[in-house]
């Protein structure tokens, strides 16, 4: 990955592919607290089933 | 009963107040109305709720309040601005100040937030994708 693509804000998503609902979106830089509060926030609109989580394999989620 | 029939029950109203403990509900018997009054051209009730002692309006927590344009500019600027002109623009069609239009887009989002949050709980979804993207934010508005 180059470098430049770290610098700046990113957005955030969280996709339900199945209806196409942006559950919600945080913007922020790739750092992981802004991960721990985006999973935060997409956690408050999810009932007590816990649905799978997908992703792209960038190393940063291991 | 009084000389003009009978007098209206709001039991469809709710207190807006959120420290008052009957916020949200309606049909207690704790909101009565405290008047009207024209705001934009249009007839506006007054209420008082019981409970704490506050009143508010039919406009209260809602996104016209205390806003001085009338709704139908305000309704043209969100959608136009949907479609992607910029602030800027928006202002020289409309003949309203550009700071206006930034205010009342703000004022939008702050509201679609709040029904979001409202409306977007207990989701059951089998599958959530979590992807970030990289977004480029201009620093000027126009």
């Amino acid at each position: 990955m180059k470098d430049y693509e770290d610098d700046g804000p990113w957005m955030w998503v969280a996709f339900v592919p199945g209806c196409r609902l942006i559950l919600d979106f945080v913007i922020g830089p790739r750092k992981q607290y802004v991960a721990d509060k985006f999973v935060e926030l997409v956690n408050k609109h999810l009932s007590d089933k816990i649905p799978v989580f997908v992703t792209d394999g960038l190393n940063f989620y291991r | 009963m009084g000389e003009r029939g009978p007098k209206p029950q709001f039991i469809n109203v709710a207190c807006p107040n959120r420290d008052c403990k009957l916020y949200g509900l309606d049909d207690q018997g704790n909101v009565i109305g405290n008047g009207t009054y024209i705001s934009r051209g249009e007839k506006t009730r007054r209420y008082l709720c019981h409970h704490r002692g506050k009143a508010f309006c039919d406009h209260t927590d809602i996104f016209y309040h205390d806003l001085h344009k009338d709704e139908h500019t305000i309704d043209l600027t969100l959608k136009i601005s949907m479609k992607g002109m910029s602030i800027e623009a928006i202002a020289d069609v409309l003949e309203v100040q550009s700071a206006s239009v930034k205010r009342w887009l703000a004022r939008a989002a702050e509201q679609c937030d709040k029904v979001n949050d409202n409306m977007m709980k207990n989701v059951e979804v089998s599958r959530i994708e979590m992807d970030e993207l990289w977004v480029i934010i201009q620093k000027n508005s126009s």
